[in-house]
Order: structure tokens, then C-alpha cells, then sequence
């Protein structure tokens, strides 16, 4: 994944965010066990404060891949 | 050191610096959304709030589409794409307004019970109320960083302000992600 462009990476990302959406929601009208739907909620949440929030660049400051100068 | 040697390290001391305060800010208000997350089982245990399935997945896939958009933006903006950037920016903007339309507008005419009938609207009408009041000041915050891009006041060097946002974006849709299941999918009638 980091060797994608961060354009590409963000267009993956998203088709990701948006297959969990689905298996989520046909998961949660089938009325699976919640820990399901947590476990689809936790991976897209992962997802989004991975790659389009960066917190790596928190943890470790001199990790700029991605970012501005 | 040479003075743009400084002035290079003084700005990442500053970027690193506001990182930081950004998150710790995430950080306590992911303990209010928590509050808000606890107080739902608690009040309510595992019971359902009912509500219209096909509404809730359109909200969700346009606060997801407008997360898509913002990182766009970041990316454009890091680039130097003025252009990409703006267009990213303001169909980011038009996607929050029509979540909070599907929200406030649909999904709070639409529930069968009111703000006043007992813990189920209470929990439901203030978890969707505060992400609600946080996607508006998230638009005000993104018009104000769009009327600074067409002003032309970014650089793909310097652009703290763009990501800030985009983050603040982002953390909306990362509550979102959470809240969605607990108010639509989880529950039994």
C-alpha cells in the first residue's frame, strides 16, 4: 500500500471503506452477532487514521511520506 | 545553519508541535463521543432504534464519498493542483451539507419518537445532534480553508491548515464509522 501515489492509495482505500460498508450492512439486516459488526467498524476506523489521517506522522514525526514539508 | 536551514527547522518544530495539540484535541473529544457510544448500551441496553436502514446507508456513503474527496484535496493541494484542490474542497463541502440534510433534515423527521420520549430520544437525538453540530463547524472550518485556497494562500510546501482540516474532517467520519452500526444496524425491535 505504501507504494502506491497517495491519489491511488486514497482511491484504494475508499473501494475498502465502501466493501466493509456493504458487508456491514448486509451483516447488520441479517441481524449477525454484534461482535461482527464491531469487527468491520474497528478495520474501517484503522483504515481511516492509517491513511487518510496519518497518525503515523504523530507517533513518529519523521516519518513525512505522504505529507508536506 | 544557514537562515533557511532555521526558518525549515522552526516551521516542522511547529507542524510536529500542532500535530500533537490536534490529536490531543481528537483525544478528548473521543471521550465525549465515548460517553455518548456508553451511555446508548447502558440507557437502552440491546434494543433497536428502528430507523430507516436505506437513509442510514446513504448518509454513511456520502460522509464516506466527502472523506474520499477531502484526502483528495490534501493530495492536490501537496501537489501543487490549485485547481484539483479547489474542486476536491468544495465537493467535499456540498457532500457534508447533504449528510447533515439527511440527518437533520430526513432522519430526525422521519424517527417515530421525538427528542422528549424517555432514554431511546434522548440517546438518539444527542449522539446524531453533536456529530451533526461537529459536521457543521467541520463546514465552516473547510469554507474557510477554501476561501484561503482560492486566495491562493498554499504552497505544496506549506499547507498545515489544509491537513488540520482534513483531519478534523476525517474524525468526523471515523465517529461516524462507529456511530453507524450502534444507531442502525445493531439491536433487536
Amino acid at each position: 500500500m505504501t507504494k502506491l501515489s497517495p491519489l491511488r492509495r486514497g482511491i484504494v482505500v475508499f473501494i475498502m471503506l465502501a466493501v466493509l460498508t456493504a458487508i456491514e450492512y448486509y451483516l447488520g439486516v441479517n441481524k449477525v452477532p454484534a461482535i461482527l459488526l464491531w469487527a468491520v467498524a474497528i478495520i474501517k476506523m484503522l483504515l481511516v487514521l492509517q491513511f487518510f489521517m496519518h497518525i503515523s506522522r504523530v507517533i513518529n514525526p519523521n516519518n513525512e511520506e505522504g505529507g508536506h514539508e | 545553519m544557514s537562515s533557511i536551514n532555521k526558518s525549515i527547522f522552526g516551521y516542522q518544530q511547529k507542524l510536529a508541535i500542532s500535530r500533537l495539540g490536534l490529536w490531543l484535541f481528537f483525544a478528548s473529544d473521543a471521550f465525549m463521543f465515548g460517553g455518548l457510544l456508553v451511555s446508548r448500551f447502558y440507557l437502552l441496553g440491546y434494543k433497536s432504534f428502528n430507523l430507516d436502514q436505506n437513509l442510514g446507508l446513504l448518509v454513511t456513503s456520502i460522509l464516506l464519498i466527502s472523506s474520499f474527496f477531502m484526502n483528495r484535496a490534501e493530495v492536490m493541494v501537496s501537489q501543487g493542483n490549485q485547481k484539483g484542490f479547489i474542486t476536491s474542497l468544495v465537493i467535499t463541502i456540498l457532500l457534508g451539507i447533504s449528510f447533515l440534510v439527511g440527518v437533520v433534515g430526513l432522519e430526525w423527521g422521519s424517527a417515530h419518537f421525538g427528542p422528549g420520549d424517555g432514554a431511546e430520544g434522548a440517546v438518539f437525538y444527542m449522539m446524531t445532534g453533536m456529530h451533526a453540530f461537529h459536521v457543521l463547524t467541520g463546514i465552516i472550518f473547510l469554507s474557510f480553508v477554501l476561501r484561503n485556497g482560492i486566495n491562493k494562500k498554499y504552497t505544496p510546501e506549506k499547507h498545515y491548515a489544509v491537513e488540520a482540516s482534513a483531519n478534523y474532517w476525517h474524525f468526523i467520519d471515523v465517529v461516524w464509522i462507529i456511530f453507524y452500526p450502534v444507531l442502525y444496524l445493531m439491536g433487536t425491535v
